[in-house]
């Protein structure tokens, strides 16, 4: 009998550690170019400012160094806390190659072959040219070193075990599609590298299934199980209309945190439009909104329930718009307190 | 059919006013109202803000008077010590960081007054002196550009003060005879900005 209750827990424990050892041993990634192009560090910083590094990577709420480790992140999976990314040896990514940095960021896996937790968003970087990665290695040198490394996560068994994120990432890891669409116009098609890839915006706004992995079923549809209890309202189009919003309010959304109803971003949103989305330009701004208010690419825009029935997009002299004159569009919910 | 329609229309209103206020009550009821009326403020001058619609000095004053009046000391008035009974989206944090709130609130106050004042200056960029003066020091040895500067972008300097959500990061006593030489939509963002940075520190989300 005792023999029979040892058979029960040690075969299990026997299996579950030859699949450990199998995954440990599963090579994921690919090779990185021997050799990159020169980068722009003024393109970089502004693509690591678009992308969330900074913000994810720098606990403002602290006051804390840019960079040198971002707020934790409470999840169902545990806690994790933005490494420090500064230049420093130690303690952050002084001694890596630009390999390693174009593998951590593009294919989410450290230079030791780890994989990284999909709570970094480098599913959404998949897509980045070596052009982008040099620039970005450029401004990532400018960074004053911090010495000091962020916490280390608090994650339980079984997400502690890293090699764990090699089933994760076969079944749920795919670049985005961010190609240029034929027919589309350039602000849409720029909108589009934006929002699918370095603005990462389905990585609130779509929800995610019990292992972390984004529902493509419920693409941009919102989520109400955001870390720390947040939640992402829809952005689908149909929701951002009902909101009153038009494409030069929803650019002037992301540059101000203000919403057509008057009302203002809260919590995460906040935060996007604060250190991420107030800092891009105005055509990029417009090409974000583009995108999100007409992603099939029809070229026009469905105009608000309330706006007059010509949905042709503002002339240089754009016509009273009613939708914003003050009209309550706050029942909608899209304030994104959190 | 007309009539039903009507009525059905007046039900939902009741319904949104319900649901929007939905069993608060006392100061609780007070300040939602309060915040209500600002962001309907805010709806109607943001239009103008963004050249949308024509520009009105007579409308932005008259706006930026109501938002005053709601903000700094009325405001704080209206989140007596732990008030968080019933439905309010207020976090316990405004009383744990009342020096924080305080601020804010009273950063309303002053931008609010000012635009009240400057609105006939209209959307025209303020004159450079007057932005120099308005007390937030360029970090230095970093380039004015039209766009942030490498720094900025990488988090490592502040950013340059005709940011529209970056509020105002000097003393403000020290920057009130100023800015009502600035531009109304300047004065504008920094009212939007501190709704925001406001709403991300105190603010809960809704369910």
């Amino acid at each position: 009998m005792r023999g029979l209750i040892r058979l029960f827990a040690v075969l299990p424990a026997v299996a579950a550690g030859l699949g450990a050892g199998v995954l440990a041993f599963w090579p994921i990634g690919e090779a990185e170019p021997a050799s990159f192009p020169v980068g722009d560090v003024e393109r970089g910083a502004y693509l690591a400012r678009a992308s969330g590094c900074v913000s994810c990577h720098t606990n403002a709420a602290l006051k804390g160094a840019s960079l040198a480790g971002g707020a934790p992140l409470d999840t169902p999976f545990g806690t994790f806390v933005p490494p420090n990314i500064t230049p420093h040896p130690v303690a952050g990514i002084g001694k890596w190659t630009i390999q390693d940095f174009a593998r951590a960021v593009r294919q989410g896996i450290s230079p030791k072959g780890d994989p990284y937790y999909p709570v970094f968003t480098y599913s959404f970087y998949a897509g980045f040219t070596d052009q982008d990665i040099a620039d970005l290695w450029e401004a990532f040198r400018t960074v004053p070193p911090v010495a000091e490394a962020a916490p280390a996560h608090d994650v339980g068994f079984p997400f502690s075990f890293r090699s764990g994120l090699k089933l994760w990432r076969a079944k749920y890891l795919s670049a985005p599609v961010t190609d240029a669409y034929m027919g589309a116009s350039s602000p849409w098609n720029r909108g589009r590298v934006l929002v699918e890839g370095a603005a990462h915006c389905a990585a609130c706004h779509t929800g995610r299934n019990l292992l972390g992995g984004l529902k493509d079923s419920a693409r941009f549809a919102g989520n109400a199980n955001l870390p720390g209890g947040s939640k992402a309202p829809s952005i689908l189009v149909a929701d951002l209309a009902a909101a009153g919003f038009t494409v030069p309010n929803l650019a002037y959304a992301l540059q101000s945190g203000l919403l057509p109803s008057g009302d203002s971003f809260g919590g995460s949103m906040a935060e996007v439009v604060t250190a991420g989305t107030s800092f891009l330009t105005d055509q990029d701004r417009e090409a974000i909104a583009t995108y999100l208010l007409d992603p099939e690419a029809t070229g026009t825009v469905a105009a608000p329930p309330s706006a007059p029935p010509s949905a042709t997009p503002p002339s240089a002299t754009p016509p009273a718009d009613p939708a914003m004159g003050g009209m309550d569009h706050s029942k909608m919910g899209m304030t994104n307190e959190n | 059919m007309k009539w039903t329609g009507a009525i059905a229309l007046a039900a939902s209103a009741v319904a949104a006013v319900a649901l929007a206020h939905g069993g608060a009550s006392g100061v609780v009821l007070e300040r939602m109202k309060g915040m209500a009326a600002m962001r309907d403020t805010v709806a109607e001058l943001a239009p103008m803000m963004q050249g949308a619609v024509p520009y009105d000095a007579f409308i932005v004053s008259e706006g930026a008077a109501v938002i005053a009046s709601h903000a700094g000391n009325t405001m704080l008035s209206l989140f007596p010590d732990g008030s968080l009974e019933g439905v309010t989206y207020a976090k316990p944090e405004i009383w744990s960081n009342w020096q924080e709130f305080t601020t804010l609130a009273a950063e309303m106050k002053l931008y609010a007054d000012a635009l009240a004042e400057a609105a006939p200056n209209g959307l025209e960029p303020a004159p450079a002196p007057a932005a120099e003066m308005a007390g937030m020091a360029m970090p230095p040895a970093v380039e004015v550009a039209r766009g942030p500067t490498v720094a900025e972008l990488m988090g490592y300097a502040e950013r340059a003060p005709d940011s529209p959500v970056s509020r105002g990061q000097a003393d403000p006593g020290s920057v009130a005879p100023t800015l009502a030489s600035l531009a109304a939509d300047d004065l504008f963002n920094r009212i939007s900005g501190t709704c925001s940075s406001c709403h991300a520190q105190f603010r809960t989300g809704r369910n």
